[in-house]
């Protein structure tokens, strides 16, 4: 069975902004009329200051959490916020397009995302990849779900046919870390199963956080 | 009967100044917008906007005005408007271009008067005055103070770990 194969680069960011509540609270008056500021009403006002902190990339995000406890405590209390931080599920998100949290993958120092993962047999793939990619969700897994795309190449017109893209589960062994050798197993299995000329387009670990 | 464009509305700042601008652009605002509803004769009653002093609505008036053909924004449109903080209009870069008292005058004024397109981009705005910085140099942005102790500093540099370079 002829090759497979792609290189995608999945990085998705999330398709929405979170949601915003734009009822305001009465503001306590300022402790020290002298120095309060209007940037200080502003940064004092949390529905506002989740607007602000809503714009920025998560890393960002997590940074700022250092500033001082009105920052730390706006964080921490936003839902919308904890989303984009991960440290919360998102049922909003695009379940099509799972995402990988990418903090961590940044702290991963991978060239590509694990979302990138792809079944390339000439590229091989480092066994921990996978079970990393069982860490990032933060959730005790015993298997991961792999969604697999096939397509079928038309020689005459050079075509490509893409067929609805599959989400399988593969199942972790007995030391918790699901095996490259399983995921690439099951490729082979959809493809035969499929017929001739079908091969894995890509496929793809999906992280549900 | 005139048409709703060439409408005026009186509002009337904090500082008592009365400023006459058309309806359109007023009703940019949802306060206003919602305030002449149920007022029902616009023009003749003036419309108070109690936090907002002259200067600020103004300029937000002059944003309004940019802004007053703007389509209105459907409930969909969240999952599009997704853009990076940078992503702002030319018009509103520079519109946005004031001083920081000023900018947080703006931010306030849109959200007291709803209107949430300008509050969007005074967020954005400040949120890319944090970007990229480290909490020391976003205190010294916004001339805040560090008010963590040394333990809770050292807890909350635990919980960061796991995202922070470093």
């Amino acid at each position: 069975m002829a090759g497979i194969i792609r290189q995608r680069t999945a990085q998705r960011m999330p398709q929405r902004l979170p949601e915003y509540g734009y009822e305001t609270i009465a503001l306590p008056p300022p402790k020290d009329a002298s120095n309060f500021n209007k940037c200080h009403e502003v940064l004092a006002t949390p529905e506002l200051l989740e607007m602000i902190l809503a714009q920025l990339p998560p890393a960002d995000i997590i940074r700022s959490r250092r500033t001082n406890k009105q920052f730390r405590d706006a964080i921490d209390s936003s839902i919308p916020l904890k989303k984009r931080l991960f440290l919360l599920p998102s049922v909003e998100m695009d379940i099509q397009y799972p995402l990988c949290n990418p903090l961590l993958l940044h702290q991963m120092n991978h060239g590509y995302g694990l979302m990138g993962l792809v079944i390339n047999p000439t590229i091989p793939l480092h066994p921990n990849d996978l079970r990393l990619s069982m860490q990032l969700s933060e959730k005790v897994q015993t298997s991961i779900t792999v969604r697999f795309r096939l397509a079928k190449r038309d020689y005459q017109s050079g075509g490509l046919y893409y067929e609805r893209s599959k989400i399988v589960e593969v199942q972790a062994g007995p030391d918790g870390t699901v095996r490259y050798a399983e995921v690439e197993r099951m490729g082979r299995e959809l493809m035969a199963a499929r017929g001739e000329g079908w091969e894995v387009d890509y496929c793809r670990t999906e992280v549900f956080i | 009967m005139a048409s709703e464009g060439e409408q005026t509305v009186k509002l009337v700042s904090s500082d008592n100044v009365e400023i006459v601008t058309e309806r359109k652009v007023a009703e940019r605002s949802m306060l206003i917008k919602n305030m002449i509803e149920d007022l029902g004769a616009p023009g003749e009653e003036p419309i108070p906007i109690m936090n907002v002093s002259e200067a600020v609505l103004r300029k937000v008036l002059e944003w309004c005005t940019h802004h007053k053909n703007d389509p209105a924004p459907s409930q969909d449109d969240d999952a599009d408007s997704r853009k990076k903080t940078t992503d702002i209009e030319d018009w509103d870069q520079k519109f946005m271009q004031v001083d920081q008292e000023m900018l947080f005058e703006i931010i306030l004024a849109a959200n007291y008067m709803d209107i949430k397109a300008l509050l969007d981009v005074g967020c954005k705005t400040v949120a890319n005055m944090i970007k990229g910085k480290s909490p020391e140099e976003i205190r010294k942005t916004f001339n805040i103070q560090n008010d963590f102790t040394p333990e809770e500093e050292d807890q909350i540099r635990r919980e960061n770990e796991w995202a922070e370079d470093r």
